[in-house]
């Protein structure tokens, strides 16, 4: 189906577990990561016949999945307004190994992220928990590096002054 | 400018707690999903294509008419006769062929993955074309009879309650009742289901009817199971595997789908067979060292630590390029310092360092190696 050396499915086993962990890290709730993995695997299943560099086959699905997860953030609200958020979605979202400590840091985070803004949220994921650089998070985003780096700025403000 | 670039760098967070553990079967599940979300999205633009192809013939034909001509009188215009585009033919992705007319017939692809693909006749007939692929099972199932094939062309039709089945090309093997499957080679057709053999001396019609009761009652809890898998009653398909063990199946897809519902019903140690299976008769599936690991993590949460630490190694011998292979490093460390293999924890560590210079986990194995 591609000029890959891998088949769809195999492209999906070798890369799903990478997408539904930045998938979560990015919308914070496990009950919808599912959904939207599979919302970015059909959106990708097109134009993954047109890609030949098995290399470009993450970051290309990494910006599928980050612009899948603020249209999920976007809709957030229809959710919350028919009451359909999961409830324990702040209990799924710590490993059961976790540490006490690492509970609470995971727990503080995203009490702090649900209140900003989508746009910040996204930016304040990519830069600080996964390690983008301003220029690759621009791309994913479509906007220019100086409004990566303002809409950073205001997200370490608000949450410098919730955590 | 640079205030965030540089402050950034310096802060970033640590979110280890996150539970983004991903496992096979969550794999399987999505994926089936996704196929099942691209199907309907093909059937509704095939219908979509056959629809506006039947519009456009419709609307070509009465510009060909014209003002002075009668529906009935003959035209020269053939393009008002020719078939929609695409309809009448159903490609899947294996590059397999159906061919049916459409006002006629109806097929369904019930199941479409690289170990299988599943159509249903429901109606009318179909010709197919199979690529062969010894990989991959087919199956047309057509009332009660399935036509299982490995890669020949065929017809089968629907003939009231029987089935006709006529093969052109490469070999086929119909299975209809408890009786071996007839096979067909290239020439040959039958009507299925056969009818039954003359009765033995001394049987009786009570126990053929006891046969198909039984065969009966088999369909209802394989279908029961699979409705209840997929809709992730996971207790309920449990307790029906549990009744019935057969429904576990012997197919990857079938035994990771078991391993699922064991494990997800709070019966993880019932998942270890359906996992070890899965490594002993399918070794070379590409799901396999998928199994490996995940038996791995479900004997270390069984504190089984020793059996799981050997199930991490096996991904890593056996499957040494398997994007599973660094994870299955981490988790052979951690059951060393489980154990309180200090040693073993630091030979691992060394490997991780030598395997994944640039890991991102090496300070984890490094921790478990009480290096940090």
């Amino acid at each position: 189906m591609s000029g890959l050396p891998l088949g769809f499915d195999q492209v999906f086993r070798v890369h799903a577990p990478y997408v539904g962990a930045l998938v979560l890290k990015l919308i914070g709730r496990p009950g919808y990561v599912d959904d939207v993995v599979q919302d970015v695997f059909i959106q990708a299943h097109r134009g993954l016949a047109k890609l030949r560099d098995p290399e470009a086959v993450r970051p290309w699905l990494r910006r599928i999945a980050v612009r899948r997860a603020r249209r999920w953030l976007r809709k957030r609200w229809v959710l919350r307004w028919f009451r359909e958020l999961d409830v324990d979605a702040e209990t799924q979202l710590v490993d059961a190994s976790a540490s006490p400590e690492e509970r609470a840091q995971v727990t503080r985070v995203y009490r702090s992220l649900e209140r900003l803004p989508e746009d910040e949220r996204l930016v304040w994921v990519l830069r600080l928990v996964e390690g983008e650089t301003l220029e690759s998070i621009a791309e994913m985003l479509r906007c220019s590096v100086s409004t990566v780096q303002r809409r950073l700025r205001a997200a370490q403000a608000a949450m410098g002054e919730r955590r | 400018m640079n205030g965030p670039r540089r402050d950034a760098r310096d802060q970033r967070v640590d979110l280890r707690g996150l539970a983004t553990g991903w496992d096979a079967g969550r794999t399987e599940r999505v994926l089936a999903g996704v196929h099942t979300q691209l199907d309907r999205r093909r059937r509704v633009r095939r219908a979509a294509l056959a629809t506006g192809g039947i519009a456009c013939a419709a609307a070509i034909a009465l510009v060909a008419l014209g003002p002075g001509r009668t529906p009935g009188a003959p035209s020269s215009d053939r393009l008002a006769n020719a078939p929609a585009p695409d309809s009448g033919l159903i490609r899947l992705r294996d590059g397999s062929e159906i061919r049916l007319d459409p006002s006629t017939s109806e097929v369904r692809v019930i199941e479409e993955t690289a170990s299988r693909v599943s159509v249903e006749l429901v109606r009318g007939a179909g010709h197919y074309a199979v690529v062969p692929n010894p990989a991959r099972a087919f199956e047309v199932h057509a009332g009660a009879v399935t036509v299982s094939v490995l890669g020949t062309e065929f017809d089968v039709e629907r003939r009231g309650a029987a089935t006709w089945v006529e093969v052109t090309r490469g070999k086929v093997a119909v299975s209809s009742d408890d009786r071996d499957p007839a096979l067909l080679v290239a020439g040959e057709h039958g009507l299925y289901p056969r009818p039954p053999p003359p009765a033995p001396a001394g049987e009786d019609t009570d126990s053929r009817d006891r046969t198909d009761f039984a065969r009966g009652r088999a369909e209802r809890a394989t279908r029961s199971y699979r409705s209840q898998v997929a809709h992730r009653d996971y207790r309920s398909a449990y307790a029906a595997l549990a009744r019935n063990p057969a429904l576990a199946g012997d197919t990857v897809d079938d035994l990771l789908v078991a391993a699922d519902v064991a494990r997800l019903s709070d019966h993880p140690a019932e998942a270890v067979p359906y996992l070890r299976r899965i490594l002993h008769d399918h070794a070379r599936d590409e799901r396999a060292p998928m199994a490996a690991f995940t038996l791995g993590r479900t004997l270390g949460g069984l504190g089984r630590t020793r059996d799981a630490m050997a199930s991490f190694a096996r991904v890593r011998s056996d499957w040494s390029q398997s994007p599973l292979a660094e994870d299955a490093l981490v988790r052979e460390a951690e059951a060393a310092s489980t154990l309180g293999d200090a040693a073993t924890a630091a030979r691992l560590a060394a490997e991780y360092d030598r395997a994944y210079p640039d890991g991102r986990r090496r300070a984890e194995v490094r921790r478990y190696a009480r290096l940090e």
